[in-house]
């Protein structure tokens, strides 16, 4: 073979081009593998998360089948723990959980707004928070900011640039873009690869939802217990952005000329001591009552509903059996109500 | 406008494409054009600062060459220093100063209103002040003749390719290339051009990004993580910053070589490096350089004694630190350097002469590795508290698993990053894969912009080094 350096340019430029066609050959075959691979995968992803994408989708096949929901609730990971709406539906209330785990309360307006007013009938809107929900001191974790601006939610209030319109194309036209969504979630890969379901698993795919969200993805006691005091509670602090993102979620529902209830969620007796005493509880229901009698959401208070250690799964989020009762009891609450 | 962008992607060739039908002045134009349009696509705004520390700089260096007083010169001196220097300090360090003076006001018992300034970091303004000001201190010293062509001068200091994060080009490497007729690559420098832009993407965005998102969590709170996910958390970031860094370089370079321009080479395989000395004869080559040449030896360097010499390695590694980040777990990153770098000295370790690295050497340069892997949890870690909370997380023994993919990712990354240095190491070319035999070449080509594709599922994230 003729050395790099002594062939003549013309052997230098055939040499590159045999190279080239090599590397597009490699993408070929790469893409061919990608299509075989992508029959057992999701679709891609272009919401900042695949619950986002899979609820907006959901709703939309459940209004297209004609099964309009009564109501539908919205809310932080609380709410999407709280509400088995399996068990709603089977107390006479059809409902959809379409609350984000994904998502914290300031999420809230915007997804009302944007995705489910849009496509939930004329259903009653159940706006679900807890006192975690409220503490202004409490880190965001950038959830509105992901989903401001990814690119399913740009490109559908018309905002997207054309490139952002080219990435989420180049999803459906190439198999290897596709599988982006896969190798960015690696974890959930993993979890699928092992057998082990992940984020990729159908959540609230009947009109019911799929508690089991709370016990699968909270951190282990220790690390949960310093989070509730050095973070989620610490400092708490109440009226700014939450409220007034829970006000404006309110406002949003009526001027579409809905209904709303501003549903209160339970809490373990440790979360009195966690804000700092009684008082700040009370003065945090007093808010909560005030928000939705400006707004003129009917307030429904299930604070009280569950109140057995057991049936939390940490100091706010409920397990299993207490999503039952939570359920049960918003269901005969809603039932005559809703429409 | 970022480098793994699609918009970098359409950018280039566009550029490139127009550039060979220009001549050399209209070739001249155009770069400057692009670069502006580059680096104001961030933000416009900031693009005043660029063309004055261009017009400040050539003025000045304008007025060094022609005939003066020694003191008349020296005020021009300060004056460009005091420029670069002044918005450096404002747009840089200003808040990093004050909320210093607030701190130790209030350590003193003194209660200070901390004024509100959030100030906006420009990007790359690091890069361009020491670029520029290398420029005049060299004209200074009499060892480079002033340019009379501002366009000349003013692509010297916003060439797109390294404006915004290095190579720190010497006007004395990069002006003359600048001056004169650039040759159009043939396709041996196209396609070794190429691939240096296909290895810096995937340095980037393979095993940069992907390695940044995995190890987030651990260095986000490192209490009570697992012992083992915190040593991998540590190794990742070594691999981290440096594939993300010199990724960046290696694009650099090859866009520069594909407008006929060859930039300095920023790192020389820096993890094989057997003692510190040597790794910062590797790492970041051309600040080592610029530090070395305009802070050092006028402090005084290794004359003076050993005293000073340890005195003066300590000052330029501090303020190399500083350089770095307005904040002091940059100094004291820093300052760990420069106590090894002054250890070495005084053990009378110097830098190994001989450039391959053999079986021997593998004691020494794991040594070293881990050494700097340790220093960089300083550089990772947001404040002391969080760096120190992680230093103690991996004295204690906390039993548990570091996961498979943080753990799966290092590993396989720090493979593939380890097999490519060899490479070039052995070979002596970063565009290493241009001597492979084509179907090689190709298929390794394939594979890597196959790797891209797929790691490119999160938004572009910007570059470290773009924060500095």
């Amino acid at each position: 073979m003729t050395d790099q350096r002594t062939a003549s340019p013309p052997e230098r430029t055939h040499r590159h081009r045999r190279a080239l066609v090599w590397a597009v050959g490699t993408l070929l075959v790469a893409e061919l593998f990608a299509r075989l691979l992508a029959v057992a995968l999701p679709e891609p992803l272009s919401w900042a998360n695949y619950e986002q994408q899979r609820k907006l989708h959901r709703l939309e096949e459940i209004v297209a089948a004609g099964e309009c929901p009564q109501a539908v609730v919205v809310g932080s990971s609380v709410a999407a723990a709280a509400v088995d709406a399996g068990v709603a539906g089977r107390h006479g209330l059809a409902t959809y959980n379409a609350s984000l785990a994904g998502g914290g309360v300031l999420v809230v307006p915007w997804w009302l707004r944007e995705v489910v007013l849009p496509r939930s009938c004329d259903a009653t809107v159940v706006i679900a928070v807890g006192p975690r929900d409220l503490n202004e001191s409490s880190p965001e974790l950038g959830y509105l900011e992901d989903y401001l601006t990814s690119d399913g939610r740009l490109i559908e209030v018309g905002a997207a640039t054309w490139w952002q319109r080219a990435r989420v194309q180049s999803r459906r036209w190439s198999a290897l873009f596709a599988l982006q969504g896969p190798v960015s979630d690696l974890d959930a890969t993993l979890d699928w690869l092992g057998g082990r379901g992940g984020e990729w698993e159908d959540r609230n795919d009947d009109l019911g939802t799929l508690q089991a969200f709370a016990d699968e993805t909270l951190p282990p006691p220790p690390q949960r217990v310093r989070n509730d005091r050095e973070v989620i509670f610490a400092d708490y602090r109440l009226e700014g952005p939450r409220s007034d993102a829970v006000a404006e979620g309110i406002a949003a529902t009526r001027a579409a000329g809905r209904r709303v209830a501003l549903v209160l969620l339970p809490y373990t007796e440790e979360t009195v001591d966690l804000v700092g005493g009684v008082e700040v509880l009370n003065r945090y229901e007093e808010l909560m009552a005030q928000v939705a009698d400006t707004g003129g959401a009917v307030l429904v208070d299930l604070s009280g509903v569950v109140s057995n250690p057991e049936q939390f799964a940490d100091n706010y989020h409920l397990n299993a059996s207490g999503a039952d009762a939570l359920s049960v009891a918003l269901a005969e609450r809603l039932r005559a109500w809703a429409p | 406008m970022v480098f793994n962008s699609l918009q970098f992607a359409l950018f280039l060739p566009a550029v490139v494409g127009v550039y060979w039908s220009l001549r050399a002045r209209g070739q001249l134009w155009l770069i400057l054009v692009a670069s502006y349009v580059f680096y104001g696509y961030w933000d416009w705004r900031f693009l005043s600062l660029l063309v004055l520390s261009t017009l400040v700089d050539y003025s000045v260096g304008r007025g060094l060459g022609s005939d003066r007083s020694e003191r008349s010169r020296r005020r021009l001196l300060w004056v460009s220093l005091v420029v670069n220097l002044g918005v450096l300090a404002g747009f840089k360090y200003a808040d990093f100063f004050v909320d210093s003076a607030v701190e130790l006001l209030e350590t003193a018992g003194l209660s200070a209103q901390r004024p509100v300034l959030e100030v906006v970091l420009p990007v790359g303004i690091s890069f361009y002040t020491f670029q520029t000001m290398s420029y005049t201190i060299d004209v200074y010293r009499r060892r480079l003749e002033p340019i009379d062509d501002l366009l000349t001068f003013a692509v010297y200091v916003a060439f797109f390719p390294q404006l915004v994060a290095g190579p720190i080009e010497r006007a004395g490497r990069l002006l003359p290339q600048l001056a004169g007729e650039r040759t159009r690559p043939d396709a041996d420098g196209v396609a070794g051009a190429l691939s240096l832009i296909a290895l810096g993407l995937f340095k980037k965005v393979v095993v940069g990004d992907m390695l940044a998102a995995a190890i987030d969590r651990e260095f986000a709170d490192p209490t009570g993580r697992p012992t083992l996910a915190l040593l991998f958390a540590m190794y990742g970031f070594a691999l981290v910053i440096y594939a993300d860094f010199s990724g960046y370089s290696d694009i650099a370079r090859g866009s520069a070589r594909l407008l006929g321009v060859e930039l300095v080479r920023n790192f020389e395989q820096p993890y094989l490096s057997r003692n510190i000395t040597e790794f910062w004869r590797r790492w970041h080559i051309s600040l080592s350089d610029w530090l070395r040449d305009y802070l050092y030896i006028p402090l005084g360097g290794n004359r003076g004694g050993r005293l000073r010499t340890y005195r003066n390695l300590a000052l330029t590694m501090l303020l190399g630190g500083l350089w770095h980040g307005a904040s002091w777990t940059f100094v004291v990153w820093g300052g760990a350097h420069g106590l090894l770098l002054a250890l070495e000295r005084l053990t009378g370790r110097s830098a190994p002469t001989r450039e391959q690295v053999g079986p021997g050497d593998l004691g020494s340069i794991l040594l070293t590795f881990h050494a700097v892997s340790v220093i960089w949890i300083l550089f990772r870690a947001d404040s002391f508290a969080t760096a120190g909370d992680f230093l103690l997380g991996l004295i204690r023994v906390e039993p548990g698993s570091p996961g498979l993919e943080l753990a799966g990712l290092v590993v396989v990354m720090a493979v593939v990053l380890v097999t490519v240095d060899v490479a070039q190491r052995r070979t002596g070319r970063h565009d290493v894969f241009t001597a492979l035999a084509p179907p090689v070449r190709g298929v390794l080509l394939g594979a890597a912009i196959v790797a891209v594709i797929l790691a490119s599922g999160r938004p572009a994230v910007p570059f470290i080094y773009f924060q500095f």
